[in-house]
């Protein structure tokens, strides 16, 4: 008798339930995102959500960490075979074709249209949108971007006689810089002239060969071109700083870089600009910034991660797509840059206070705002990922001198293509 | 109810029993340990992932690939040599200590404790720990080296040294634990046996391999087969320390499956490495149940 | 006198291996007490030279640390327990009983024993979602409430058991899941010790799963923590990492120091009899 009354009770509240009006309930929202925390980003996304569920009552966002970004990457490819995928994630922008032909991310062209079409996308800096489109539609907003820049110890550069207000900015420049900057005791090197680090993505691979005006990838992303002569040019000049000049050192973990510089053991380093407040923190020299050099033009690879929309359903993409516009209007972009160190996304970004503030303690910081009129897209394409750790052992072995240079880079183009085929 | 049937009704409960017990082991092992075989199985059968949003037959193209691909082959021989000199290698020095400390040596018990400290640090600990240790300028291991007049070496970062340095990690964390094994397999000898044998004035040496070596063979057999499991391990080590690299010097085949299926999203092509892997190990594992039992 | 040298070569052998295995260990600890300018040196410094207790300060806060502890002594606790119980029946059936099959059964037991996590995760991950149990504490928990590895080491102590307590205890009425729980299960505690504390440390110690399951942070263990400081894009502090590397060690060391006599003992029935 009691458990019928139970069983009335708990229908009549099953169809209140129902019955509630739809829009009472806020929109709920997951965002995804990979940052490195060590500085406490965390902290500042939640700041974001919370502000971001403060003034829009109508939708409540919950932030993830969801680990690095291959991690990430990792978590919404099987999300789409699971079906568990997020409302927004942050991904590595080289990731675009990858999420866009699974059929997980979804086209923001219909949003765009509805958010002012080509004068949205216009706020943003033109090298910022280079990652976003697959198949000519739009499916990346920048978010937390990022480019490479040159650190140099002006200490360093005024006690061999060089201008410490004057970075190299070619190629032979560099060279010749490092050559005057690279310490020997007896035959062992006591400061490089310039490290180049390497990590995963092979970003400075890719700077090379921009500067020395090829491309790695083919248009349509079905084949790789590292066995061209621009290709072979830009990995012999690496070859040459470390083999010829002796002025780098074959290999340098991505995360052993910024240390290095801060110990002098490098007088120049190439590396992201979102490792400037380590270098804020921990240099206790004079050091500037520069762009990176130039061969036959200047070309910095984009880097950083982009915002996607996963959802199909049209109330939560419209909720969605309410997050992304507010985290990339020029407030909240400048909030992030100025606190993480990643770029400010658009131009008008730049003159919001935070941003102003940042330029007047550090004006150095108008390099990586220079640079981003010559930045490249990284090249990207739906089954690039082996082809991309086939590179990067490529550059460890021509480098340690384990592969002879032009051999060994047809036989991993010939790898790589096989493998983006399969 | 009469007497006969109850009986009956006893003996038939006792007989389902067993059943009953290995049940909830049995269907969660079939569940998450050998449901998720069959799954990779039909996997390696179809394209699936970053060249295919829903499953495609392609019969066995996936291990036709495979077959073709240097890489794979790369792979496999750095798995037999990790494996087959991280088991010999903890397997053997657990031994020695373990023969070493049964000695009555004075402070054995502080020692027998410290050499299993590794076992139970989190592989994930040991991992970081030993990235630090073995970083090129900042590393415990360089700094020693140079204090001894070497020049340093690229620990994991140059690819003649980096399986080197993973083995030694593999090796360090697992040792104790066979030391262990060993150390009460030798308490629990047979005194008598190990008593004639002395007295008979063998050498040392000689009854190690005549008398104490024997004696040992299942604990062996035990420590071979836990030592093959534990070799899996060096996935974490991998993931954590090198990605594979240099260049796929440290790629083992945990870490490809893992690499193909996860990091490219090609998981048909990771079924049939997963399965491939598989048959190994069983016949691996079969193999030294046959040198057991032989 | 062969005999005293032999011994001081036995003692320097070991006592090498023993500073081999504290070697790494120390370094965790002083890594995580030294401030960063002490970090970078191209000398590094046995001793900090100055303690940095801010380094554990700073490395807690770099995530939900004390969430994360509770979680993993929750999770943890949950797979033992569960695991305790499936393995104990299972050991129980294979060891005492004879049944049709149960070869097979065992075949299959130890067979999954070398069946890694690398490939089982995505098909468990499809699984989970099915069940609706992804970004919960059944995601964590579920897929390990059984453990092959369990079953197998109580077998072997369960078989070393001699028929004549078993035969003793049925005249006492006492059979079945009684006799598993009055005898069995305490004649063989040295290896039901020494299986918690390995079970303990695996699951401890695993990363790679949860992070992929969960994705509310209240629901996320300790080695989540240390994957939090494992960068990307920006420099590593080390001494940061060595201290989340210690919150995530402590405690399974601080256990294994405590019951570690117990411990040690345990190692007698593993793999003695087939």
């Amino acid at each position: 008798m009691r458990f019928g009354r139970v069983l009335v009770a708990a229908a009549i509240a099953a169809i209140a339930g129902w019955t509630i009006p739809a829009n009472a309930d806020p929109v709920a929202l997951s965002f995804w995102y990979p940052v490195d925390v060590g500085g406490g980003l965390t902290k500042i996304v939640d700041g974001l959500m919370a502000d971001f569920n403060k003034t829009h009552p109508g939708i409540k966002v919950t932030a993830v960490y969801t680990g690095n970004y291959d991690v990430t990457l990792q978590k919404i490819q099987a999300g789409k075979l699971a079906g568990t995928l997020p409302d927004v994630g942050v991904t590595e922008i080289s990731s675009v074709p990858v999420l866009a032909s699974l059929g997980a991310a979804q086209p923001l062209d219909t949003l765009i249209a509805g958010s002012g079409g080509a004068k949205f996308l216009d706020k943003f800096w033109p090298s910022m949108l280079l990652n976003s489109r697959y198949q000519g539609k739009v499916y990346g907003i920048p978010f937390q971007r990022s480019t490479p820049v040159l650190y140099y110890n002006k200490d360093a550069f005024k006690e061999v006689g060089l201008d410490p207000n004057k970075p190299p900015e070619t190629w032979a420049e560099m060279a010749s810089d490092a050559e005057k900057l690279t310490k020997r005791d007896g035959g062992r090197v006591t400061r490089w002239g310039v490290e180049l680090p390497l990590e995963a993505f092979n970003w400075f691979y890719y700077a090379l060969v921009y500067q020395n005006g090829g491309q790695s990838l083919s248009a349509d992303g079905t084949h790789v071109l590292w066995d061209q002569p621009k290709d072979i040019g830009a990995l012999q000049y690496w070859y040459d700083l470390v083999n010829k000049y002796k002025v780098t050192p074959a290999y340098t973990p991505w995360n052993d870089g910024p240390p290095e510089f801060v110990a002098g053991r490098t007088a120049m380093i190439w590396h992201s600009t979102g490792s400037q407040s380590f270098m804020r923190q921990h240099v206790k020299f004079h050091w500037g910034m520069g762009r990176l050099p130039k061969n036959v033009q200047f070309g910095p690879p984009s880097g950083g991660a982009n915002m996607m929309l996963y959802d199909t359903d049209p109330a939560k993409q419209k909720a969605a797509w309410t997050l992304i516009t507010w985290l990339s209007a020029p407030a909240q972009a400048a909030r992030w840059s100025a606190a993480s160190g990643y770029l400010a996304t658009s131009m008008a970004a730049w003159n919001e206070p935070e941003m102003q503030a940042l330029v007047k303690k550090h004006p150095d910081v108008l390099v990586t705002k220079e640079q981003l009129k010559d930045a490249k897209a990284e090249p990207a394409s739906p089954k690039y990922a082996p082809a991309r750790d086939i590179l990067n052992g490529l550059i460890k072995a021509v480098l340690a001198n384990k592969e002879p240079l032009v051999a060994g880079a047809k036989k991993a183009t010939a790898e790589a293509n096989a493998a983006m085929a399969q | 109810m009469t007497a006969v049937a109850a009986g009956a009704s006893t003996r038939a409960r006792a007989r389902l029993a067993p059943y009953l017990y290995v049940l909830p082991a049995l269907l969660l092992l079939g569940l998450w340990n050998y449901y998720p075989l069959v799954y990779l199985i039909h996997l390696s059968l179809h394209r699936l992932g970053a060249s295919a949003p829903m499953p495609r037959w392609v019969g066995l193209t996936n291990y036709r690939e495979l077959f073709a691909n240097p890489l794979f082959w790369r792979v496999l021989g750095n798995t037999a040599i990790y494996t087959g000199l991280v088991v010999p290698l903890s397997i053997g020095l657990g031994l020695a200590l373990a023969l070493a400390l049964d000695q009555r040596l004075r402070g054995a018990r502080l020692l027998r404790t410290l050499l299993y400290t590794p076992v139970v640090l989190p592989t994930v600990a040991g991992a970081t720990v030993a990235l630090w240790i073995f970083n090129t300028d900042y590393g415990l291991a360089n700094y020693l080296l140079g204090l001894i007049g070497l020049p340093p070496i690229g620990w994991l970062t140059d690819s003649e040294y980096a399986l080197g340095s993973l083995i030694a990690v593999g090796v360090w964390k697992t040792f104790g634990y066979f030391m262990l094994v060993y150390l009460a397999a030798l308490q629990s000898l047979p005194q008598s046996v190990l008593e004639a044998a002395r007295l008979d004035g063998a050498r040392p040496w000689d009854r190690f391999w005549s008398v104490t070596w024997p004696l040992l063979r299942p604990t062996t057999w035990f420590a071979i087969v836990i030592a093959l499991i534990l070799s899996f391990q060096a996935f974490d080590f991998v993931n954590i320390m090198t990605q594979g690299g240099p260049s796929n010097a440290t790629n083992l085949l945990v870490f490809y499956v893992y690499q193909n299926g996860f990091q490219y999203f090609r998981l048909g092509f990771a079924g049939a490495i997963a399965v491939v892997m598989f048959v190994l190990v069983y016949t691996l594992s079969g193999l030294i149940s046959l040198w057991y039992s032989r | 006198m062969k005999r005293v040298v032999g011994r001081i070569l036995l003692y320097a052998a070991v006592l090498i291996a023993a500073a081999l295995v504290a070697m790494p260990m120390y370094w965790l600890v002083v890594s995580a007490l030294k401030p960063s300018s002490e970090i970078f040196t191209a000398t590094p410094r046995w001793l900090p030279g100055r303690i940095e207790w801010r380094n554990f300060v700073n490395a807690w806060e770099g995530a939900a640390f004390g969430r994360y502890f509770i979680n993993s002594v929750g999770v943890t606790a949950a797979i033992l327990f569960l695991q305790l119980v499936t393995s104990s029946l299972a050991a129980f059936a294979l060891a005492r009983r004879r049944f049709v099959g149960r070869g097979f059964i065992l075949f299959a037991v130890i067979g999954a024993l070398i069946i890694p996590i690398q490939v089982t995760f995505l098909a468990n991950f499809i699984t989970l979602q099915h069940f609706g149990w992804l970004d919960s504490y059944g995601a964590l928990i579920a897929p390990f409430a059984a453990s092959a590895f369990g079953t197998f080491l109580l077998r072997q102590a369960f078989l070393a058991v001699p028929d004549a307590i078993e035969d003793a205890a049925r005249l006492d009425r006492c059979t079945g899941l009684a006799f598993l729980w009055h005898f069995l299960l305490p004649l063989a505690r040295p290896t039901v010790v020494a299986f918690v504390l390995v079970a303990l440390v695996a699951h401890w110690n695993d990363y790679f799963w949860p992070l992929i399951v969960t994705n509310r942070d209240q629901i996320r263990t300790l080695p989540i923590g240390l994957a939090m400081f494992v960068s990307q894009e920006v420099t590593t502090d080390w001494n940061l990492l060595m201290a989340a590397t210690l919150f995530v060690a402590g405690p399974v060391l601080i256990v294994f120091f405590l019951t570690q006599r117990y411990f040690i003992r345990s190692h007698v029935n593993a793999g003695l009899k087939r």
